[in-house]
């Protein structure tokens, strides 16, 4: 079966297929204000009179190109185009600042390969045990991950805590405007039709990061902009790389985990990421913020890690695990392909044929990537009086492109003008994205969590052990800010761990 | 001082952009004799891969064809239960260049759940497509093996057993609330956002019952990670699947229940043209393929037209509205709406 499946995919045309969807994924995520889930709403539907194995080749390798041109933007404008960039901008923009925006971008890539993989990997290993410890994910899971996900706002931002906590709070509550999910009244749409489906994510991303952007540089007079001329190398050196590879690897066991509970997404993947990464790196290349490149690797790789833990419940339950796998599952559906637990059972080959895809998208687009990402970096010496107009009509493009609403270009439009505001007073931006990613599922995961225990919370949290790990876990993380605490249990777990080897020990001896 | 005007004038661009685009759409003269002269955009109100998605996408080619050359392009507009999309069509010139495809689940409770002033009334018919009946289906390890037993059970301990469904007054919801009314039981009826998390919480045991369409389903009844306890009609139409309205006796009178999906236009349209459309989505319900694309998804075509349309949606709306109303999720009393309880 995997021969046969790979006999499919060594074809040339198919080989050329995936080249391309992943060379115009990378080009439409790296516009800002074009995402991901754009590039495959497009170029999919290009795809649906073709044959299954030609259209696959296509999706497949869209949905990783365009999976890393979001960070791309990032890196080099600070315009994130996916919410799952945030992170990559953290560090990339900063780097690019320095004249080191070819190296950051190769880190991504590099990262992105290898998150890739073992995201693939888990898919091709581990689908049908990792699908079913994913569904016993219920409401009170999900709550204590979004927990876990709300508490990383404090860490993800420099400067002022209070403004990130507060930039969070304005998020969460931009995120209640809408229907609300139980009983579907409106909330704070003063009776504006267009807003009973909320803030939409991708325009006031796109307003937040990008017309704000716009709207800084064109008030920064042009005698002061920095024109970047140097570019810095691509590949980092061999020794760089290997202090990196702890994070590599959890980033990526993050990312595929996340990526294969249904609804979660890639957000979640890199903030968790870049969170675990500015805890547990001791001596980053530079500090945290200010071009870490374990900073931009760490969110790259569970990005892309999340690409195959996403296709898990896909391709097991026939559940997208996020919007992108939404769009791919209706064009699999248009080739007469219903994904599901039939499919493994029914149609064996095909699993390994988008496993070997996937593979292939990965290896094709390091070479691609790599030789692209040389020329890149050249957006950086336009005059940003020539690159922000072409940017700002980006925006507006690709605000309105994702629901064909004209509302989202007006939600984009005060994003923008609120992004703006927030720049002036010194207010970090990425809370808000993440408290209206967040808030959404909070509130319905809350809910969700007192209808079920029908107002009994507590006691139904005690029959939920995996429950209680991750409310401890995030417990911990808020009390480990106190510095006194996490001395004492820094102690207290090396004690434990001690007396724990001893007994291991003990016993170890006893059998002999 | 130079920037702060260069900036006012961007931004004063970008606001004439944006209002630009609000009252660009123009009117036009209608050439009712040459139509469909140029392409017709078919607006979807549900979102790209779903069930309605991929009604329209099978139909609308079928249709095309008999239009005579002139395309038909989906596009998805959604949110607000399809508000949105209903909103877009209304807006639009009555020219038969623009055509709706929805669903009875949307802009036939719109009114009575508060989320828009518009009803199916305000659009001129064109073709009720297909009627998708739900069906009550459990994990395949559950404990009850009939919709009796599952009754029973419901009955003993009420509000204990857990249903869950995608959004407040979906189909999976009302379904919900017809099965526990018209069988005397009570269910914990928690709403998951999606009809694939529903499903992924009932396989991972979060939820014990679901009502959906078979169409959505499928794949896991057929590995079967679920099992069917009933379908919402009152003759077999999946083999083995007993049928409600013959289990129980409390649900023939209501069966078979069902959601509609349904082509609608702008109600300034001229006859003539919705004559033609009309003529081609009836010519295209009998075709071949669309049989086969029902078949295999155990959709029941429907077919109505014009006054026959109005008194199948009327016929439904009641049942849905009042079901709603009692269960405190609509906030407007169907009497209102001039609808009466059946």
């Amino acid at each position: 079966m995997f021969f046969s499946a790979l006999k499919d995919a060594l074809d040339i045309n198919v080989i050329l297929l995936t080249a391309l969807g992943s060379l115009s994924g990378v080009v439409i995520g790296a516009l800002p204000g074009l995402s991901v889930t754009m590039a495959t709403a497009l170029l999919v539907s290009l795809t649906f009179s073709w044959s299954m194995e030609y259209a696959l080749a296509m999706i497949i390798g869209v949905y990783c190109g365009g999976v890393f041109g979001g960070s791309i933007s990032a890196v080099l404008l600070n315009i994130p185009g996916a919410p799952a960039a945030i992170c990559t901008g953290f560090d990339g923009y900063p780097l690019a600042k320095q004249g080191k925006a070819a190296m950051a971008l190769g880190l991504a890539r590099i990262g992105s390969f290898i998150g890739g993989i073992i995201g693939v990997l888990f898919l091709a290993l581990f689908a049908p045990p990792i699908s079913t410890i994913a569904l016993s994910f219920g409401p009170f899971e999900y709550l204590g991950l979004i927990a876990l996900g709300l508490i990383t706002i404090g860490n993800l931002s420099e400067g002022s805590f209070i403004k990130a906590i507060l930039a969070g709070l304005f998020g969460l509550l931009l995120s209640t405007v809408g229907m609300d999910p139980v009983y579907g009244i409106p909330r704070f749409t003063f009776g504006s039709m267009q807003l009973l489906s909320g803030i939409g994510l991708i325009p006031s991303l796109i307003g937040f990061f990008g017309l704000s952007e716009v709207i800084v540089q064109m008030r920064t007079p042009s005698n002061k902009h920095q024109i970047i001329k140097q570019m810095g190398k691509v590949i980092p050196k061999l020794s760089t790389f290997m202090k990196m590879i702890p994070v590599i690897l959890r980033s990526s066991v993050i990312g595929a985990w996340i990526g294969a509970l249904p609804g979660v997404g890639g957000t979640i993947a890199s903030f968790l990421a870049y969170d675990n990464a500015k805890k547990t790196v001791k001596n980053p290349t530079q500090p945290f913020g200010e071009g870490a490149y374990e900073g931009v690797v760490a969110p790259e790789v569970a990005n892309n890690a999340m690409v195959g833990g996403a296709m898990i419940p896909l391709l097991t339950l026939g559940i997208p695990g996020d919007a992108v796998t939404a769009i791919m599952m209706g064009a699999f559906i248009v080739h007469g392909l219903q994904p599901g637990p039939m499919m493994m059972i029914n149609s064996a080959d095909l699993f390994w044929y988008i496993i070997i895809l996937f593979i292939l998208a990965n290896i094709l687009f390091l070479f691609i990537g790599l030789l692209v990402t040389k020329y890149f970096p050249r957006v950086l010496s336009v005059k940003p009086e020539t690159l922000m107009p072409i940017v700002s009509v980006l925006c507006f493009v690709g605000a309105y492109a994702i629901r064909n609403s004209v509302m989202d270009i007006i939600i984009m439009v005060c994003a923008g003008l609120i992004g703006y505001l927030f720049k002036r007073i010194k207010f970090p931006i990425g809370p808000v994205v993440i408290g209206l990613v967040l808030g959404g599922m909070a509130d319905g995961e809350l809910r969700r969590v007192s209808m079920i225990s029908e107002g009994d919370v507590f006691g139904m949290l005690l029959k939920r052990p995996i429950a209680i790990v991750i409310f401890l876990f995030a417990l911990l993380q808020i009390l480990d800010q106190i510095g006194r605490f996490k001395q004492r249990r820094k102690e207290i777990g090396s004690k434990l761990f001690g007396l724990i080897r001893a007994c291991f020990i003990r016993n170890h001896n006893k059998t002999k | 001082m130079n920037t702060e005007k260069r900036l006012t004038v961007i931004l004063a661009l970008l606001l004439i952009i944006g209002c630009g685009t609000l009252f660009a759409e123009g009117q036009q003269e209608v050439d009712v004799e040459n139509y469909p002269e140029r392409e017709i955009e078919g607006v979807i109100t549900w979102g790209a891969g779903g069930l309605t998605d991929n009604i329209a996408r099978n139909f609308l080619p079928l249709m095309e064809e008999q239009l005579g050359g002139a395309s038909i392009v989906p596009q998805n507009k959604t949110g607000a239960s399809g508000a949105v999309g209903s909103q877009y069509v209304m807006g639009k010139p009555a020219d038969g260049y623009t055509i709706l495809i929805t669903t009875t689940e949307s802009c036939g409770v719109w009114n009575v759940m508060g989320t828009s002033d518009m009803d199916v009334n305000d659009f001129e018919p064109i073709i009720i497509l297909t009627s998708l009946n739900p069906t009550c289906y459990v994990r395949a390890d559950a404990p009850w093996n009939s919709v009796q037993e599952l009754i029973a059970d419901a009955q003993s301990r009420p509000g204990k057993i857990i249903a869950g469904y995608a959004a407040p007054g979906s189909l999976g919801h009302v379904s919900g609330l017809l099965f526990s009314e018209y069988s005397g039981s009570e269910f914990n009826m928690v709403p998951f956002g999606g009809g694939g998390k529903v499903m992924a919480a009932l396989l991972g045991g979060h939820v014990d019952v679901a009502f959906n369409p078979l169409v959505s389903i499928m794949e896991n009844y057929k590995a079967d990670k679920i099992k069917l306890l009933a379908t919402f009609t009152n003759e077999e139409i999946v083999d083995g699947v007993p049928a409600l309205g013959a289990e129980v006796a409390s649900f023939k009178p209501v069966m078979p229940y069902g959601i509609m999906v349904m082509i609608l236009v702008h109600k300034d349209t001229p006859p003539a043209i919705v004559e033609k459309l009309t003529d081609a989505a009836v010519k295209a319900s009998s075709d071949a393929e669309w049989k086969k694309f029902a078949d295999k998804y155990y959709l029941q075509i429907v077919g109505d037209t014009g006054d026959d349309f109005r008194r199948t949606v009327d016929a439904w709306k009641p049942l849905t509205t009042w079901l709603l109303y009692d269960a405190g999720v609509a906030t407007k009393s169907p009497e209102e709406f001039g609808i009466g309880r059946k």
